[in-house]
């Protein structure tokens, strides 16, 4: 664990979980464990991660092997590239994702209320 | 991508989503299947529902969550009327404050409110800097005040099906109102309106196309 008090300059590679609380810049790597950014966590480094769960602050492009996950308290600008992303309502997010390989994550679609009477006036094809 | 379950308890009652006659005509799925991997850009906000949605398509999706930052450009370019920036400065400042677009061209572009959230003097940028970034077969889709009194408000919208955008807030702000000559004006020969539909809040509902189409 990175602690709240604790500022990073520089690299991170690790083979064991993380969770960030303090402040990073430069580059994290946890190929083959989970990465946590936690509410109080500032981070501003590309990240790789087999799981990267955001509750804190990420500026930078993030790659998820499996899972990506911005909680509500979340905060991303960057590219995000993985397989799965996850965006809890509140979560907030700029930038681009890929979701090239990412159907197969598609499950229950919330259940729409229903929609507001059409109140269409008109409609027209410009010339 | 999915959603989250989010935290529903306590907050404002759910403000009906809108039905629309555009989307299915922007989302046509043998236009879309053609293209293959689709290029998305969406001027909203982030929402599980939309990145849900956007999910059944293989596809790089650009957030940008321009609404605030665009208002509060064109606010300052507002108090600079009296020496008005060239079009060029427009571009490059308009560029800077939509920098996560990037250098790609979009098939699909979801303009929401935006052109409301554009000083008048700035739609020719912003038409020049989006004929930049579509292909030449794009659909591009959003509102825009229509009516005198149209309520004006900042909206989060998104979308949770092929004819249904889910308002997940709206706030009462003053935009700014064109008219459609104006626009189209603005836009030049390379990006035209299509087509519109007048709804009952005094909104157009339009289909942006590619003028080279």
């Amino acid at each position: 664990m990175i602690g709240a008090k604790v500022k990073v300059n520089g690299d991170i590679i690790s083979s064991e979980d993380l969770l960030v609380e303090g402040e990073v810049s430069g580059t994290i790597t946890l190929t083959d464990n989970e990465l946590v950014i936690g509410t109080s966590g500032r981070v501003e480094a590309n990240v790789t991660a087999k799981t990267v769960r955001i509750e804190g602050e990420v500026k930078g492009d993030i790659d998820g092997g499996e899972r990506v996950v911005i909680c509500a308290s979340g905060n991303v600008q960057g590219n995000v590239s993985a397989p799965r992303v996850m965006l809890e309502d509140g979560g907030r997010f700029k930038g681009s994702i890929d979701m090239g390989s990412s159907k197969a994550a598609a499950t229950a679609k919330p259940a729409a209320a229903p929609a507001a009477t059409p109140d269409v006036r008109s409609i027209d094809k410009a010339s | 991508m999915v959603g989250l379950p989010g935290r529903k308890a306590g907050g404002p009652a759910p403000i009906p989503p809108l039905s629309s006659r555009l989307l299915p005509i922007a989302l046509d799925e043998k236009r879309l299947e053609q293209i293959g991997t689709l290029n998305i850009l969406d001027f909203g906000r982030a929402n599980s529902a939309s990145l849900e949605f956007f999910n059944q398509y293989p596809c790089r999706l650009c957030v940008l969550d321009a609404a605030e930052p665009l208002l509060a450009w064109s606010r300052e370019l507002g108090e600079r009327m009296e020496e008005p920036p060239s079009l060029q400065q427009m571009q490059l400042e308009l560029s800077g404050v939509l920098s996560a677009i990037g250098e790609h061209r979009y098939d699909l572009v979801f303009l929401w409110d935006t052109l409301n959230h554009l000083h008048e003097h700035a739609l020719p940028a912003f038409g020049g800097l989006l004929r930049r970034h579509v292909t030449k077969h794009f659909r591009g889709h959003g509102f825009m005040l229509h009516k005198r009194g149209a309520e004006q408000q900042l909206r989060q919208l998104g979308l949770i099906g092929s004819e249904q955008i889910a308002v997940h807030s709206q706030l009462a702000t003053p935009l700014f109102a064109h008219n459609r000559k104006i626009v189209n004006e603005a836009l030049g020969s390379e990006l035209r309106i299509d087509q519109g539909v007048l709804h009952g809040d005094g909104r157009l509902e339009f289909l942006m196309v590619s003028g080279r189409s």
